[in-house]
């Protein structure tokens, strides 16, 4: 009988206790408010049933999450785990930088984000198999920065051979980089380790950190755990941290044209451009989009970054322009087949299970390009050129290098354009592809005889300047580029006399009435004593 | 007086039931091409060819020279009773001169496996699983071998080394049925103690796709000779 | 405050004066306009101080035993004489060098933002705004064309902040923000969807907009039923004709 007793009184504490784990599966949040705002917010990329194929994802690269396949890039669980919740409630939060997910912090409330995630989880059954909890990747005591450290990090990168994929010197250049999909079967490009703001998982060393040991699941970046410990961890996101720049770089929309005294070299290695050379500034930044303005548009550019410096001497202007691209491309190269080496199709007609549904791709590369975009003439007042090639009115003045060759044109909008006769090409210029990067110096006289069809530049004068580049791995012929925005470069003028003039006379004119002043004053004191 | 009768009655069941090993029957066969060997360009190696190799055949379609087809997997389906999965029997996958061994790999549910780097470069296995936990780790050759997690789902999973996609790729079968086995070198296969009955055998090749065959085990040992053919393109 | 002396007075006057111009001032005044004013300001304490004798001893006095100094003053006062003698003319001849240093700051242009549209777009009505039946299934077809074409630059959240928002030196407009969509008319919206960057009148600097002129790439009723998205989705109504 107390038996029984004492049976019931723990059926009666324990049931509270099963009550409170019923809504459990969603965290804290709830499932169905949840719905109510991912069918408004969410739905457009990721669909409604969460298989990432919203009306928004066929043109994105990267696509939308597929939340069906249960599979999470930024997480803080060991490879092949489920996120956590805060994993999730940080995405949705923060947003992935260079992508099409926004930060929802700013719209949605702290538990409009958690309902969210709770909802979404219910997508993939996986989530719902997770019964035990989940563990967490620790980071460790912290080893700052140091050479030594970023010297260890660098082996690691060697020995652990991250440069397969990330480049040599990380700028996502590696042999196996175009050959990768992911999990879906999707081409993805490995991360260029140079440009940190473009990291999806933040850009700091305790992100680096986490994703080297966690992995990203869903795509071929692996987990390293097994070959790091806490020490190891450091010393490679350290390294992967330094490869750039310390702060990003902020964008000055004038370029300032440096004046030199001797001539303008046209090879890019030349120490006139490297740090304490002549033309060793820093470079201008800028930021590249896909040509999404004319018909036929560009979603996927390759370039989002180009960095551009610019000198002139009495003679000359030169312009050192780099940017990334993780293949060299010229007009007919064979292009690498997603999926790496070519597997035949070993029955003809017969045959395998892969998908024939997506269009034939083209199976030859077209030329790496850029181009400098100038107007024509300097137009009155305010007007330009039509941002992106000029238009019907007013022309522009390209600078072009394609590939090694170089050329001028004038075009007036994005399909009419007219190449200027070679011989009377004015622009010089070399450089090229090395490690993941382009370095190009483009250079021309001042003026030129053509005050019709070649910009002029004058000292001390803003000048309109944009750039344009082409990726021929990238399918990026015609319409599809990456465009710049119209910025500036202004050649600097001399520092005029007046200012080694005017500062000390005016310096010594305010002491000297300061000095009369008390002068007046002591005498008046004494003669009233 | 009572124990002995217990004895008999299960003793009893067991051979109304067939449940026995002892009256089990093997199946064992040669799975062949249908047609005519089609002709295989040999895949040409662009990275770490020091390791890899120069060329390479491909994984796809392995043939003996009387056509006999290595890597089908071969299951009888719908067994009851008959032997249990072995789940603690040592299971070893792995990397040799940029090439996954073996190629399709029977997991029994529950089981873990070793996978192993015998080359001096990095590789990542990466198993595109979508009900177990997936993997993708980086294995470099200081890593010689490391524990998967336990596969606990039945599931057909792809397997591929990204760093080497296209040279490196294999088939994992995890299944919670002890009658699945792959064919060998020469197409050859032996599926043992099968009780007695009428079951179906799947067959699946990764160039062929599935087909179905019927096998009768009676008291003795039966044959199944299965001819593959390629399948139309959808 | 009788305690204060009247420079002192005169000082907290001056600097909240200017406190005031800077930081409460909406939208915050230009520096030359708050410098304009603190010289009146000037003007008018000095002139306040030197309408009364004792007034104009109780401030100047202070100043003129500072400037002219003892026989028998300690060394810190000697000190920050000299020093208040050096930063004195130094404050101005850097001011002197600021103003004949060449500026590099690039040409600002003006540029009208909400232009009136051409006749042909005045007192236009979206067709799908008094369909209720099928409100919300053109709502969510307007949405789908958003989301595959406008999302690049105008952003998931209709907020301008879309992947390619920060390359383009007109920045996407943000649809959320109080002053854009639900001040307009639809008709205006129709015209600047229809016509593109490229429509703008001069004023409105045609070349820096990167708007395609989506007559080209969207149907007539894509166009209206993308507006009907876009004032669904931020919780806008649109302006109508009065």
């Amino acid at each position: 009988m107390r038996t029984i007793l004492s049976l019931f009184f723990f059926l009666i504490l324990a049931l509270p206790a099963f009550a409170d784990e019923k809504p459990a599966s969603g965290g804290s949040g709830n499932v169905e408010a949840g719905k109510v705002i991912y069918d408004k917010r969410c739905i457009f990329c990721h669909g409604k049933e969460g298989a990432g194929d919203g009306p928004a994802s066929e043109r994105f690269s990267p696509k939308p999450r597929d939340f069906t396949m249960g599979l999470f890039k930024y997480r803080t669980t060991p490879n092949g785990m489920m996120p956590t919740d805060d994993d999730l409630f940080k995405v949705v939060s923060h947003g992935l930088p260079g992508t099409g997910m926004p930060a929802w912090d700013d719209v949605l409330s702290e538990q409009d984000r958690r309902d969210v995630v709770a909802y979404i989880k219910t997508f993939s059954e996986r989530f719902a198999k997770q019964t035990e909890p989940l563990p967490v990747v620790a980071i460790g005591a912290e080893i700052p920065s140091s050479p030594e450290s970023i010297e260890k990090g660098r082996e690691l990168f060697q020995k652990l051979e991250c440069f397969k994929c990330h480049g040599n010197e990380g700028r996502g250049n590696g042999p196996s980089a175009l050959t990768l999909t992911d999990d879906k079967g999707d081409p993805i490009l490995p991360r260029n380790l140079t440009l940190n703001w473009h990291f999806r998982g933040g850009g700091e060393a305790k992100d680096i950190y986490m994703r080297i040991n966690t992995g990203l699941n869903g795509t071929p970046m692996p987990s390293f755990t097994d070959s790091l410990d806490n020490e190891k961890s450091w010393h490679l996101a350290n390294y992967v941290r330094s490869l750039s720049p310390a702060t990003r770089p902020a964008m000055d929309v004038v370029i300032k044209s440096k004046k030199v005294t001797g001539a303008i070299p046209t090879d890019p290695a030349d120490p006139f451009w490297q740090a304490g050379g002549e033309g060793g500034q820093d470079a201008n930044w800028f930021p590249m989009v896909g040509q999404v303005v004319r018909h036929e548009r560009h979603f996927t550019p390759t370039v989002r970054d180009i960095f551009v410096k610019s000198v002139f001497n009495q003679d000359e202007i030169g312009f050192l322009i780099s940017w990334n691209d993780p293949s060299e491309s010229k007009e007919g190269d064979p292009l690498p087949t997603p999926g790496g080496a070519v597997e035949e199709d070993l029955f003809g007609s017969f045959g395998q299970e892969e998908d024939s549904s997506k269009a034939a791709a083209p199976t030859t590369a077209s030329d790496d390009a850029i181009s400098v975009q100038f107007p024509s003439v300097k137009p009155e007042g305010f007007k330009k050129p039509f941002f992106v090639r000029g238009d019907d009115k007013l022309s522009v003045n390209l600078w072009n290098w394609t590939a090694g060759k170089l050329s001028e044109s004038n075009s007036n909008g994005i399909d009419k354009e007219t190449m200027q006769a070679q011989e009377g090409v004015a622009i010089q210029g070399a450089g090229g592809y090395k490690e993941g990067q382009y370095q190009i110096v483009l250079k021309r006289s001042l003026l030129s005889d053509d005050k019709v069809n070649d910009t002029q530049f004058e000292v001390g004068k803003f000048t309109s300047i944009a750039f344009q580049a082409r990726d021929g791995h990238n399918g990026e012929t015609g319409t599809k580029m990456s465009i710049s925005h119209w910025y500036f470069v202004l050649l600097e003028p001399e520092t005029p006399k007046e200012v080694f003039i005017y500062p000390p006379l005016v310096f010594l004119a305010v002491l000297g009435f300061e000095l009369i002043l008390r002068w007046r004053l002591r005498k008046s004191n004494d003669s009233k004593k | 007086m009572k124990k002995s009768l217990v004895l008999v009655v299960v003793w009893a069941i067991i051979v109304v039931f067939g449940a026995s090993p002892v009256f089990a029957g093997s199946v064992s066969g040669t799975i062949k091409l249908g047609i005519a060997a089609p002709s295989m360009a040999p895949i040409k190696v662009d990275k770490d060819q020091e390791v890899c190799g120069k060329e390479r055949v491909s994984d796809k379609l392995i043939l003996s020279g009387d056509n006999g087809i290595a890597n089908a997997m071969i299951t009888i389906k719908g067994v009851t009773g008959g032997k249990k999965l072995d789940t603690a029997k040592k299971i070893e996958f792995v990397q040799e001169k940029c090439q996954f061994k073996p190629h399709v790999l029977v997991i029994p549910k529950g089981a873990e496996i070793d996978i192993v780097n015998n080359d001096p470069i990095t590789h990542n296995i990466h198993t595109f699983a979508r009900k177990n936990q997936s993997i993708n780790k980086a294995q470099p050759a200081s890593l010689k071998r490391f524990t998967s997690p336990k596969f606990t789902e039945v599931e057909q999973i792809k397997v591929q080394c990204d760093i080497h996609r296209g040279l490196m790729s294999a088939w994992f079968f995890v299944t919670d049925s002890p009658y699945t086995v792959v064919s060998d070198a020469s197409g050859k296969f032996n599926i043992t103690d099968v009780p007695p009955g009428t079951y179906e055998v799947e067959i699946w090749h990764e160039a062929l796709g599935k087909q179905t065959e019927k096998v009768t085990v009676a008291a003795g040992d039966a044959t199944l000779n299965v001819s593959l053919m390629p399948q139309a393109k959808k | 405050m009788g305690r204060i002396p009247l420079i002192g007075k005169v000082g907290i006057i001056w600097v909240l004066m200017y406190l005031a111009l800077k930081f409460l001032v909406s939208p915050p005044l230009p520096s030359s306009v708050i410098f304009m004013y603190m010289s009146l300001v000037t003007v008018c304490v000095l002139l306040y101080v030197s309408v009364f004798q004792d007034d104009a001893d109780a401030f100047f006095g202070p100043i003129k035993r500072f400037i002219a100094g003892d026989d028998n003053e300690g060394g810190l006062r000697k000190l920050s004489r000299v020093v208040v003698f050096i930063a004195i003319p130094l404050f101005f001849g850097f001011r002197s060098y600021n103003s004949n240093m060449p500026s590099f700051e690039p040409p600002i242009q003006q540029r009208v933002i909400h232009p009136a549209p051409p006749t042909q777009f005045v007192g236009l009505y979206n067709p799908y705004r008094e369909d209720k039946e099928h409100f919300a299934e053109n709502v969510a077809a307007g949405g789908k064309i958003f989301f595959e074409n406008c999302v690049f630059c105008h952003g998931d959240k209709l907020d301008g902040n879309g992947i390619f928002a920060d390359g383009f030196n007109l920045r996407p407009a943000n649809f959320t923000d109080p002053t854009t969509i639900s001040m307009l008319q639809e008709a205006f919206l129709f015209w600047r969807i229809s016509k593109g960057g490229i429509g703008l009148p001069e004023e409105s600097t045609p070349w820096d907009s990167a708007m395609p002129r989506w007559e080209a790439m969207l149907s007539e009723e894509d166009r209206w039923k993308v507006i009907l998205f876009l004032y669904d989705y931020t919780g806008y109504a649109p302006r109508t004709w009065e």
